[in-house]
């Protein structure tokens, strides 16, 4: 291959960086697993049954559980800790990243410019950032999706790399599997419809391409696009791509108006990328989604599922981002009525799919073969990544 | 390498969160989960010179800082991290303890 340097592997933190990282994926493992199965138990054994000592009934929605957990030690406790395992998951790679980034930016335009893959890389400073993103830091990564520090910067870009690589480094799951959600979507699709021969897929909201690549993986025929607002993003996922021999196609744009003909991809998909669109945009983007898909093709998106399907408690467990990670648009996501919102949109409700896949890599080749082909229900739930998720239709 | 040339923000914008009632304890909270992590890495540190100096009996700063354990030994350091945040926000788990012992 190309002897460029690949910008996704080439950040060298010190002794002590590295432990300080080290430490917050341990942390953060701890926080998901441990502390948030006590403050399941202290729910359970306590607040559960005073609140139906109080009303006679149990907590509806994840609204009440809300309300009667906000003051339990344990919810100030456990929330207090995961806040700021976030906050530390970004600092822990930032400064190593600031002193790296001339050469980050360097390699970044070599890749550009060399283009070994044959990829390419469109940007377009007049695209329309949505103030979901420029008022508030989503996830609280300081700097969020877009911003940009200098002339041709990737330093957002690698921040959201390394970081997830830290955010997820503890958990079992999670462990060598970025771009997870991306392999089990595209492996799933292959078992299920061996016929159907997508030539071109796009995915949304795409940020650094992680879950870009694995459809180029399981597809290594069919064009694949990303588009997302934040340039910096953009730069760095294309140029990881170019080091990988990946040929990926990355295009700075707002998903509401993608600028792409009608009929024209066969997948259209995402990732974790709903629930940071406002409600009223979610369904212009299926519009668009609509639009732009051929008919017969697919749109088949990834996200947390809609609350109605998920029982209270849960729903109260996640929501918290949106409470406190700057992620205030999830809660009304979840709240949507899916099949009917899509239906909306152009979806019709015959032709609407709603599925759970395994996560690819954790899961037995013949159990996740025989859920795609629909020899088997899952039976599992949606939990530390072990399953995806996934909402869409057919045109 | 050159001066650096961009400095990337700490601050997350958006309101700070808040889980106490008063806000002091959020802030004395995030100094002590810091303070955890340093601890964690000064003990990180220790180790390495230790393991150095056991290997091959002389040290250097050099030797430290391109240290990368195993992976055996980081196995082992991560579960001295894991037991180590256990003891110490160990506090935090034992209303849950309680409740299941009785
Ligand atoms: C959480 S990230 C998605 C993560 C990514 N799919 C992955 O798996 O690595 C959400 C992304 O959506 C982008 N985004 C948000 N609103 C957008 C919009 N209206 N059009 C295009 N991209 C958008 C953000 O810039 C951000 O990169």
């Amino acid at each position: 291959m190309s002897n460029i340097r690949n910008v996704g592997e080439m950040v060298e933190s010190n002794h002590d960086e590295y432990n300080r990282q080290r430490f917050v994926s341990i942390l953060r493992k701890r926080v998901l697993m441990d502390f948030a199965g006590d403050m399941k138990t202290i729910y359970q054994k306590k607040v559960e049954p005073n609140f139906e000592k109080k009303n006679g009934r149990k907590p509806k929605d994840g609204r009440e559980i809300r309300k009667a957990m906000l003051h339990e030690p344990v919810f100030e406790g456990w929330s207090s800790l995961r806040y700021n395992a976030q906050l530390m998951t970004w600092w822990s790679v930032q400064p190593v990243i600031e002193r790296s980034l001339d050469e980050l930016i360097q390699a970044a335009k070599d890749a550009k410019a060399a283009n070994p893959a044959g990829g390419s890389l469109e940007l377009n400073p007049d695209v329309d950032v949505p103030r979901a993103i420029t008022e508030l830091d989503v996830h609280l990564m300081p700097g969020c999706f877009h911003t940009e520090y200098t002339d041709d910067d990737v330093a957002q870009g690698a921040v959201y790399h390394y970081g997830t690589t830290v955010f997820s480094g503890g958990l079992p799951h999670r462990r060598i599997t970025k771009g997870g959600v991306a392999s089990s979507i595209a492996n799933y699709l292959k078992l299920a419809y061996p016929d159907f021969k997508p030539e071109r897929i796009l995915d949304m909201g795409c940020t650094a391409g992680a879950n870009t690549t694995p459809y180029k993986e399981v597809y290594p025929d069919a064009e694949v696009h990303g588009i997302d607002v934040g340039a910096p993003l953009l730069r760095f996922g294309h140029a990881r791509a170019e080091a990988e021999g990946m040929a990926l196609h990355f295009k700075q744009a707002n998903a509401v108006e993608t600028g792409y003909p009608d009929n024209h991809f066969d997948i259209i998909t995402s990732s974790f990328f709903f629930h940071e669109v406002s409600v009223p945009d979610t369904k212009k983007i299926f519009k668009e989604c609509h639009r732009i898909l051929k008919p017969g093709g697919l749109m088949l998106h990834m996200e947390l599922p809609p609350s109605d399907l998920t029982d209270p408690y849960y729903n109260f467990y996640l929501d918290w981002d949106a409470f406190y990670n700057n992620e205030p648009h999830y809660e009304k996501f979840r709240g949507l009525d899916f099949p009917k919102t899509l239906a909306q949109c152009g979806f019709k409700e015959d032709k609407q799919m709603m599925v759970r896949i395994p996560n690819f890599a954790s899961t037995p080749p013949e159990e996740f073969k025989a859920v795609a082909t629909g020899n088997e229900t899952l039976r599992r739930d949606h939990g530390n990544g072990a399953v995806w998720f996934t909402f869409g239709g057919w045109k | 390498m050159s001066e650096k040339s961009v400095h990337l923000p700490l601050r997350s914008k958006g309101k700070r969160a808040t889980f106490y009632k008063d806000p002091a304890v959020d802030q004395l909270f995030a100094i002590i989960t810091m303070l955890t992590q340093e601890l964690s890495v000064a003990f990180d540190r220790i180790e390495t010179v230790e393991r150095i100096l056991d290997k091959n009996g002389v040290i250097s700063r050099a030797d430290i800082e391109a240290y990368k354990p195993d992976e055996q030994e980081e196995t082992e350091r991560t579960q001295r991290r894991d037991e180590y945040i256990g003891r110490i926000f160990n506090i935090l788990r034992q209303e849950a303890e309680a409740l299941l012992d009785s």
